[in-house]
């Protein structure tokens, strides 16, 4: 028996995440190969700065910063093209499998979600879903100077009045505020995608200003949803950094490296499954009991 | 109870000042008005020759000048209109007119003023000024004038001004300069040292004892140099006012902070060393300055914080990091010979007033966005605080010229600031500081820069103000963690102490510094001093090559000395085989390389195969040496200066050599960059 559901689920996006885990591998590991020719860059320097060290023995206080200073300042500009261009392949990448995945979803669900398909029908809609990437973007920056700009007058004016309680206030409001905006925007985007995927849909504009209104529609699932797979993802994301900080064996071991790639695996699962959270706004039935169909 | 003994402390130093050794001597009688942030000010000056040659002359200091316009020496120098990051001067003028000036005979010495430009010549520059006695001053002599003046406070500005109901008003009043003695400093004659005021200048003056009344609204509360010694409240009219009188003893500058008291609040704490002066701090100055603990011991000191009410939550932390500096300057460097201690934190608006040092009376620069992580776990509070604390020593009591030798004050107090910085941090003393680094992080930055810069040189002569922060502040703690280095910590710290003991209050210049650093360590350190902060030239040592050959046995035929000898079953005898000595594995040399102009000794450590290591120190001299070894390990590193001695030296990549690269040690600690980079991904995601 169909089941219509027209508001974002979590469950509904890990399971398709779950069914289209050949994506989740691609999208893993391209993710991280755009960033290979930065990494090698600076390995490079590192065995140039840190190579010549001998083992076991004791920096002297500032040796460290200063052998690490030397290495980033002769890669520096090598370095910030490859992380520049790792930034917009991204980013370019990203909006080509949310392409992707959205036209099969809506427009072949019946095919099967393999890997090329998906890539295949989102490069056939690529342009269009940058376009709605770039009205998301601008719309971000609008929210964030609609926010910013009247703040920093407030903030100013508080400091020459030497009200510093009120300027810590406005502070402090802004940065609440500035995550609100952005997930604001990242809702609307998602819901904007699968707007666009709609046969009928044309425009970006629209799609994003139909996702916007979508998101004051249903707030507590589309935020409910980002948060749990959203933040979940990034979460996932800053496991590779942030533990080692507390478990020295994990730093530039292969235990540390086993434990990066299962976290950074986990945080593309999610972040395709966060995508997929939305598909049930552009009306993709779901087919209560039979995961496989939409 | 504990006012009362500071304040019979104050009476009983100031008395014990009765036996006068400085030469001069102000009484001041000032009153604010906070409306027009204006003085009306009168003082008794009694000057006392002691340059050992007659003087018909008194030079002054009139700072406040220095704001009077846009032509000014200062405003011209100042450029982008800011010292601190603060406002620009917005038009807020300040200045200094001196209404009558007359000698105790009530003889008018005014018309005799004239204004003296003894640095740029510049007419528009009116902040040295000249008069003429009507008799001479001769030597052991004194002379007593009476000034009456306005003063013009400038909105704040270089740590001087007013905003909004705030002042801080220093530099306010008709200042002598200091007269020296044939010798000092290399005079080739007895005279006054009275530099005009340059946006990178501070200030030089004599010690003396100051007696002031200071007249404020009723409801202001004040913060002074010295000691409040008396308090009445007078009715004009309608107006309450209250008159305070504080006194301070051998001291060589008077400060005063005023502001109303819903604005800043009054914190009265103490310094006692029985309960502040940490343990190992005690058992390090002990090891380090071979002084017992009773040698050691420290006065209790009461403290005088001034904070805005909004601020309150960081009081606690600016004591406390006043209490940690006076423990550890009192034990390294003598106890704080004052009965109290005034600190100021400005208000918002008031930056231009923050980080600065007077005798007796610091301010501080806190915010209250320091309340909260991850700024609060920083130590920027304990760190301005423990430093301008420090400027008590090389500034307050020490008292070197600071137009002409910056160093002398900045650069000292920088080293002494950021050991202790680092001392607090390896202790935790403080656990809200979470992130440290003290000494790793000048010398970072000292690398960031590492390009020539004169130490030696007065300060409105350097090119830019930021060649003048470079030198006088980290390149000069540089090289004095340089020279503990050379000298070992416990014949340095010694040195430092002698230093300041044998020269408070007495205008120490660079040469008596070198001079005693060298008499300490028993050696003569001129040649360090002349490279470090008369010359420019940088440190650079670098391993420049290491060539390893198999050593084979050598052919042919041996000399045993008296006769030829061959390898066997050759014509002749043949030989002992073991007339060559054991076989040899390795022919090794290595050359290392003085890159920079810098001289000096460096230590070389070579480390061989089966962990064998050897130590070779090379005089730096030349250009270049080589080290030859024929050993039976392969060398397998070599690190010029292993113990990081030349904390001056920036490039350090070139210091280390390997026999094999290790990339993986080189990616063990670059283990962060991989994860890092790909977050950098996660900007992109909600807009795409």
């Amino acid at each position: 028996m169909a089941e219509k559901k027209q508001r974002p689920s979590i469950i509904w996006g890990v399971r398709t995440a779950a069914r289209m885990w050949a994506l989740v591998v691609v999208v893993w590991l391209v993710g991280m190969a755009f960033f290979v020719p930065a990494s090698v860059v600076l390995q490079r320097a590192a065995v140039e700065a840190f190579g010549h060290v001998p083992e076991g023995f004791d920096l002297p206080v500032g040796d460290g910063a200063i052998l690490m200073m030397g290495l980033l300042r002769d890669v520096a500009d090598t370095l910030l093209v490859g992380l520049v261009l790792a930034v917009v392949l991204s980013w370019s990448w990203t909006v080509l499998w949310h392409a992707g995945v959205a036209r099969v979803s809506v427009w072949d669900p019946e095919s099967s979600s393999g890997v090329s398909r998906i890539l295949g029908l989102g490069l056939g809609a690529w342009w269009r879903y940058c376009r709605l990437s770039l009205v998301a973007l601008v719309a971000l920056l609008a929210l964030l100077a609609a926010i910013w700009f009247p703040l920093t007058l407030g903030i100013k004016t508080a400091f020459e009045a030497m009200a510093e309680d009120r300027m810590v206030l406005l502070i402090g409001i802004g940065v609440v505020l500035s995550p609100m905006a952005k997930f604001l925007v990242w809702g609307a985007t998602l819901r904007g995608a699968w707007e666009l995927a709609r046969p009928d849909a044309r425009s970006p504009v629209m799609a994003w200003l139909r996702g916007l209104i979508g998101v004051f529609r249903q707030p507590f699932s589309t935020f409910g949803t980002l948060l749990v797979l959203g933040i979940g993802q990034a979460l996932f994301a800053l496991v590779p950094l942030v533990a080692p900080i507390y478990v020295p064996a994990l730093r530039g071991t292969p235990v540390g490296s086993g434990v990066a790639a299962a976290a950074t695996l986990a945080a593309s699962f999610l972040l395709v499954a966060l995508f997929a959270a939305f598909a049930p706004i552009s009306g993709v039935v779901f087919r209560s009991g039979d995961d496989d169909e939409a | 109870m504990r006012r009362s003994f500071f304040f019979l402390l104050g009476v009983l130093i100031a008395c014990a000042g009765a036996a006068y050794e400085f030469p001069v001597d102000y009484e001041i009688t000032v009153e604010l008005n906070p409306q027009t942030h204006r003085l009306q000010g009168a003082e008794r000056i009694r000057w006392t020759n002691m340059g050992g040659v007659p003087t018909s002359e008194l030079w002054f200091h009139l700072y406040l000048n220095a704001f009077a316009g846009d032509r000014t020496t200062f405003m011209r120098g100042m450029g982008e209109g800011t010292l601190r990051g603060g406002r620009e001067i917005d038009r807020e003028w300040g200045w200094t007119r001196v209404i009558s000036l007359r000698s105790e005979d009530g003889i008018d010495l005014l018309p005799s003023l004239t204004f003296e430009r003894p640095d740029d010549g510049n007419p528009e520059d009116f902040t040295v000024a000249r008069v003429l006695l009507e008799r001479p001053v001769e030597p052991g002599a004194s002379v007593t004038v009476d000034v009456t003046f306005e003063a013009q406070l400038p909105r704040v500005i270089a740590r001087t001004g007013w905003a909004g109901d705030f002042h801080l008003i220093g530099q306010w009043f008709p200042k002598l300069g200091v007269y020296e003695a044939e010798g000092h400093g290399g005079r080739a004659e007895a005279g006054w040292n009275c530099h005009q005021f340059h946006p990178a200048t501070e200030f030089y003056s004599d010690f003396g004892r100051y007696r002031v009344q200071l007249t404020v609204p009723e409801d202001f509360v004040v913060g002074a140099t010295g000691v409040q010694m008396d308090e009445r409240t007078v009715a004009e009219g309608t107006a309450r006012k209250r008159t305070l009188t504080f006194t301070a003893d051998r001291v060589h500058d008077f400060v005063w902070c005023a502001a109303p008291a819903d604005l800043m609040a009054v914190i009265e704490s103490d310094f006692d060393p029985g309960r502040d002066v940490p343990a190992p701090w005690l058992q390090r100055a002990q090891s380090l300055l071979d002084l017992s603990a009773a040698e050691l011991e420290l006065p209790p000191v009461h403290l005088r914080l001034l904070v805005p009410h909004t601020q309150m939550e960081l009081g606690d932390r600016m004591l406390r990091g006043a209490r940690l500096g006076m423990a550890w300057y009192g034990l390294f460097y003598g106890a704080y010979p004052y009965p109290q201690l005034t600190l100021v934190s400005p208000p918002p608006g008031a930056e231009e007033a923050a980080g600065m040092e007077y005798p007796t009376f610091i301010t501080t620069g806190a915010t209250k966005l320091l309340e909260y992580p991850p700024v609060s776990w920083l130590g920027i509070n304990e760190g301005v605080t423990v430093h301008e604390f420090g400027h008590q020593y090389f500034q307050g009591m020490l008292a070197s010229n600071e137009f002409e030798q910056a160093w002398l004050d900045e650069g000292l107090n920088t080293y002494a600031d950021t050991s202790c910085m680092e001392a607090i941090s390896n202790d935790r003393l403080v656990p809200e500081i979470r992130i440290s680094g003290s000494w790793a992080s000048k010398r970072l930055s000292w690398a960031l820069r590492n390009s020539p810069v004169q130490v030696d040189l007065e300060a409105w002569k350097f090119r830019t103000r930021r060649d003048y922060g470079t030198a006088s502040y980290k390149k000069t703690a540089l090289v004095l963690k340089t020279l503990e280095g050379l000298l070992g910590p416990d014949v340095f710290a010694r040195a430092m102490r002698s230093y300041v003991d044998a020269w408070r209050f007495r205008h120490p210049t660079g040469d008596d510094f070198c001079v005693a650093i060298s008499e300490s360590a028993g050696e003569d350190f001129g040649w360090f001093f002349a490279q470090a902060l008369e010359g420019d030239a940088i440190v650079d040592w670098a391993v420049e090559d290491v060539i390893q050959r198999e050593k084979t046995p050598a052919e042919g035929m041996i000399w045993d000395g008296s006769r030829w000898v061959g390898p066997a079953g050759e014509q002749g005898d043949s030989g002992d085989d073991d007339a060559a000595g054991e076989p040899e594995a390795w022919d090794i040399h290595a050359d290392i390389m003085r890159r920079g102009d810098f001289q000096g000794p460096v230590e070389v450590l070579f480390l061989f195969d089966e962990g064998r290591e050897e130590r070779r120190m090379w005089a730096g001299q030349d250009r270049w040496v080589r080290f030859e070894f024929v050993s039976s390990e392969r060398l397998v590193a070599v690190v010029v200066d292993p113990e990081g001695v030349w904390a001056l030296e920036g490039e350090r990549t070139n210091n280390y050599w390997r026999d094999q690269p290790d990339s993986g040690a080189a990616t063990h600690r670059l283990w962060w960059a991989p994860a890092a980079m790909r977050l950098i991904a996660l900007a992109v995601q909600p807009w795409s």
